[in-house]
């Protein structure tokens, strides 16, 4: 809903109708565009304060505008960047967390763009303003912002923006300490020695706090911290939380670490880890919570890359030999062991992960066989796939016909990269009967899939095979019973013409739309209508000329259904465009 | 007599933190009788028209955390919002209607508008927020004070509506003290939400039975701790109260703590009805939980599940009468409770539009009528005949001063404790 011509800008914003302001809002650029800097500053400027305790989604609109870079220019300059600074403060002190956010990234962006000299008073202090406001809003806002106005800050600032960090995680109440929990890793970075050494205190309190969703958040400042301190300081400061975490009473606390756990031991190293992590992490493997185990069991590779093998053997294997049986199919279904083959080579594999794999192949729930079967490149590379084709295939099969249509999509979605592994003639023998039957699913998104991975399959086997392959298989569809079942055909033809060049569409392809095309059935021919249209681009000119326009003007546009005429209609322009 | 006997509390050497606060009650009771006055009433008065329209009728009152704001709903899905004044009497702040009726197309019924519930918002902020909640919706509302050209005018908007989410009628709401959560109740299931998403909610706890031919058991109210964001309990029909603890497990149908009184027995037809609990309340420092029955209030020490650790009677006048309260359904009526703000007293509502407090951890209790007094005003004993379509179903305490608020029918009434007596 555009302004009217003569209507004055600016009406919009005092309008009874929520929909017309969140217009006015979103057209805030163009309304600069037309009254010019002088205008804009004076007149409009004042109206958007006017809004300021207005709905949420509106300010929400407002704190994304107003950090957009244009506004600059829309106000005349960068001096008059403060104009902006003071809207966006109050949008920072808003109680919704969604608008704040979005008033502390613009904050963020815009103070890019303020010179050194002004930083000081219009930024800093605006920071300092915040923290120290009666209400926990502003205050939750100034955390986000500490580490964006540090790094510009004066010395003797810097020193006060930090004493208001400290205090915001001592702060009475729970959103403003979770605020400045979030904050504290992106703080962390921008800190000398002396400083940092100043908020490990705080640290240490944030990561035994009495809420629950103020200790999860520890875990990533342990991360950052590791990073910038010395082994020692590692592990008289930052070990000690993170073992605490590991046994925290709660769960949530507890699946933090294990989201988080491969982080960790980067951070932390690998002293710290073979001797105080390990314990940590097969503990959580064997969590009584299932959503911790479904974490931690997510991590099982990504943990063991980084540990000596001797390690995994003894400690990780025999936790994920558990979990491949855990009462709960969301553990099994996120156990990620495929990545361990290249860690343990061929024998290694056959010996100890073979069993498990193949296990986990069987599970009945379908979600964790397609876990698997995704993963299988990292094991095909170290064991081959004679030994795991004998397995492979059943499970497929077995999946490709299950109840759930999702789940025959997500195995059909394997195939070409299992063709790729496995090979032509493999897929020839085994699987393709499998595409094939695809095409003739019940229900239509399998259909559609189908076709599409026979292109794909067609892009790695070549058009030579696809000739041998596929093409016989698009005869017989072309001749099914049901007229669902042919209309798939034209679906198969334009996909297979994305691979195929120009000669072969039109040898061996566009035979099917011309009989297709003289259907009895109108929506047949409606859609081989749309194939020629989209054939077109890719077909010889002369072709087009010879064959094309012609079929087009004698078959198609003699048709009695209105419809077949209009899309016949359509692709005969475009063949005509080509001469 | 007044004042209450002072408890024993020879050792002094003890330094657990009940006895700690037990001898400080002691001493409460001592300093702040517990005699109270008529401050307020408000509610149309309409003059001998005895209506039979229950629209206006107060179906929930709540103080907020300041004790500034106190909020009352209606029946009719009004919110009336009044605010304390410099000589502590209240005034209209603002109104607005919270809920409309609806009609549920699924079962053929209409969801009424009566505001079941309401609950501030336990931060301060520039601006501050309610949640109402009717049998299916929750609303969060914004209250501000906009700086207009003649006069600050007071604006409610609607924040959020968290809908859909409960296929049986709430009965409570409550927020957890991290400021970000909160849970509603129905009969048979408790959703915790983030205030900030309404599109989801997490299904807690889940009594609804594998047939629902066997359901002998439903959900009558619930509160989260004032200070642990772990904690929650609800109370049940069959008189008993579960403890959730949320680090345990992502579900809490496996409850950590589960609080009955076996001994209570008045035996007979009457058992089951009288021991369903209307009302359940953590005390305001966290170390009880008073649960409201038909006949009692029960304190309940959190680390004690088997007993209550004190039994308040004082509806045992009403035990010769239940059979008559059964015949007019009075015996299903649901009386709210409520702790003062350092948790030593508690307030209920009764028939004859009479409500007691009750010195928790001592003996005294004090009997009023909530009426406007008028030359004819007898003072709060015993009537003889009970009158049990006058009752104060809803009831609140200003967390910080010795007011209560009375809701009884259509009109509201505020109560404050006497100082005159005060020892010095």
């Amino acid at each position: 809903m555009l302004p009217k011509k003569g209507d004055s800008p600016k009406e919009g914003a005092t309008s009874e109708d929520a929909s017309v302001r969140l217009t006015f809002v979103k057209n805030l650029s163009k309304t600069a565009e037309t009254v010019g800097p002088d205008r804009f500053r004076d007149e409009i400027i004042p109206e958007v304060k006017a809004l300021l305790d207005d709905d949420d989604d509106i300010l929400l609109a407002l704190a994304d505008e107003l950090g957009k870079d244009e506004y600059e220019t829309y106000l005349g300059g960068a001096q008059h960047n403060h104009l902006l600074l003071s809207i966006l403060e109050s949008l920072a002190k808003v109680e919704e967390t969604g608008v704040r956010d979005k008033a502390v990234a613009s904050l963020s962006k815009i103070s890019h763009r303020i010179p050194q000299e002004s930083c000081e008073q219009h930024f800093v202090e605006l920071v300092l303003r915040l923290s120290e406001s009666d209400w926990f809003s502003p205050r939750s806002s100034a955390c986000g912002l500490i580490s964006v106005a540090y790094p510009r800050a004066s010395p003797a600032s810097q020193t006060k923006l930090l004493l208001s960090f400290k205090r915001s995680c001592e702060d009475p109440t729970p959103i403003v300490r979770r605020s400045a929990a979030t904050a504290l890793k992106k703080i962390v970075p921008l800190l000398d020695k002396a400083s940092l050494l100043q908020l490990v205190e705080s640290f240490k309190a944030l990561s035994v706090d009495d809420q629950d969703s103020v200790r999860l958040l520890s875990i990533e400042n342990c991360v950052a911290f590791a990073e910038k301190l010395s082994e020692e300081e590692k592990n008289s400061v930052v070990k000690p939380v993170v073992l605490a975490c590991g046994s925290d009473k709660s769960w949530r606390v507890r699946y933090m670490v294990a989201s988080c756990f491969t982080q960790l031991v980067d951070s932390l190293g690998r002293q710290i880890t073979q001797t105080d992590l390990v314990p940590v992490f097969v503990k959580l493997l064997k969590d009584t919570e299932a959503e911790v185990r479904t974490a931690a069991s997510s991590k099982v590779s990504g943990v063991s890359k980084l540990l000596q093998k001797d390690t995994v053997i003894k400690d990780i294997l025999p936790c994920a030999r558990a979990l491949a049986t855990d009462d709960s199919s969301a553990v099994r279904a996120s156990l990620d062991v495929m990545g361990l083959a290249p860690l343990f080579g061929k024998d290694g594999t056959n010996e100890h992960l073979l069993e498990l794999f193949l296990q986990l192949l069987k599970d009945e729930t379908p979600e964790v066989r397609l876990n698997i079967i995704g993963k299988l490149s990292e094991v095909t590379q170290v064991l081959g796939l004679d030994q795991l084709s004998q397995h492979l295939l059943p499970a497929i099969m077995e999946l490709a016909e299950d109840r759930q249509w999702r789940v025959r999509s997500s195995i059909l979605e394997y195939i070409p990269l299992l063709a790729d592994q496995l090979g032509a003639e493999f897929f020839n023998e085994k699987l393709s009967v499998l595409c094939v039957s695809c095409l003739n699913d019940c229900v239509f998104s399998i259909r559609e899939s189908a076709t599409v991975i026979l292109k794909r399959i067609a892009a790695v086997f070549g058009v030579a095979w696809a000739k041998q392959y596929v093409v016989p298989k698009i005869v017989e569809q072309s001749k099914h019973r049901n007229y669902l079942y042919r209309t798939i055909t034209l679906t198969m033809v334009s996909s297979l013409a994305d691979v195929f060049p120009s000669s072969e569409i039109q040898s061996d392809l566009l035979p099917f739309v011309y009989t297709l095309a003289t259907d009895p059935i109108p929506n047949i021919r409606i859609n081989a209508a749309k194939t020629l249209n989209q054939l077109i681009p890719k077909l010889e000119t002369s072709y087009v000329l010879s064959d094309i326009i012609p079929f087009l003007t004698d078959k198609l546009l003699t048709d009695k259904d209105r419809d077949v005429l209009y899309f016949a209609n359509v692709a005969l322009q475009n063949a005509r465009k080509k001469q | 007599h007044r004042y209450p006997q002072m408890s024993n509390v020879s050792e002094a050497s003890s330094s657990s933190a009940l006895d700690q606060f037990l001898s400080e009650s002691s001493a409460y009771y001592a300093n702040t009788p517990n005699e109270w006055e008529f401050s307020q009433m408000f509610g149309e008065e309409e003059d001998n028209t005895e209506s039979n329209d229950n629209d206006n009728w107060i179906s929930s009152l709540a103080f907020d955390s300041s004790g500034r704001f106190l909020a009352v709903g209606y029946n009719c899905g009004q919110v009336v919002v009044l605010t304390q004044q410099e000589d502590q009497t209240y005034q209209l702040y603002t109104e607005f209607k919270s809920h409309d009726s609806e009609f549920d197309f699924l079962t053929s019924t209409e969801i009424e508008e009566k505001i079941n519930t309401i609950k501030w918002y336990p931060y301060e902020g520039a601006t501050r927020h309610l949640m109402t909640s009717n049998d299916k919706t929750i609303k969060l509302f914004r209250m501000f004070e906009r700086d207009n050209d003649a006069a600050p005018e007071v604006v409610v908007k609607p924040k959020k509506v968290f809908e859909g989410a409960h296929a049986y009628n709430i009965n409570s709401i409550a927020f957890n003290s991290d400021g970000e959560t909160f849970i509603s109740t129905d009969d048979l299931r408790i959703n915790l939400w983030n205030i900030n998403i309404n599109k989801e909610a997490f299904g807690i706890v889940d009594i609804k039975p594998e047939n629902m031919d066997e359901l002998n058991e439903v959900i009558t109210c619930s509160d989260f701790h004032p200070k642990s964001c772990n904690i929650l309990v609800y109370a049940t029909s069959k008189g008993i109260i579960r403890m959730g603890d949320l680090r345990d497990s992502a579900l809490c149908d496996h409850h950590s703590k589960q609080f009955e009184d076996t001994e209570s027995d008045i035996g007979g037809f009457f058992q089951e009805l009288v021991t369903t609990i209307s009302d359940v309340k953590f005390s305001p420092n966290g170390m009880f939980i008073v649960s409201r029955d038909y006949l009692t209030m029960k304190i309940w020490d959190l680390r004690m599940e088997n007993r209550p650790y004190r039994v308040v009677k004082f509806h045992d006048h009403l035990i010769p009468k239940l059979c008559d309260l059964y015949e007019n359904d009075s015996i299903f009526d649901k009386f709210e409770c409520t702790w003062n703000g350092n948790s030593t007293r508690l307030l209920t509502g009764s028939y004859n539009n009479n409500f007691y407090i009750c010195d928790a951890f001592g003996s005294h209790i004090t009997q009023m009528m909530a009426a406007k007094p008028t030359n004819l005003y007898r003072g709060g004993n015993q009537q003889q005949h009970l009158d049990a379509t006058l009752k104060v179903l809803h009831a609140a305490w200003h967390p910080q001063h010795d007011i209560v608020a009375l809701g009884a029918k259509d009109f509201g009434y505020l109560y404050v404790r006497k100082t005159e007596n005060d020892p010095r």
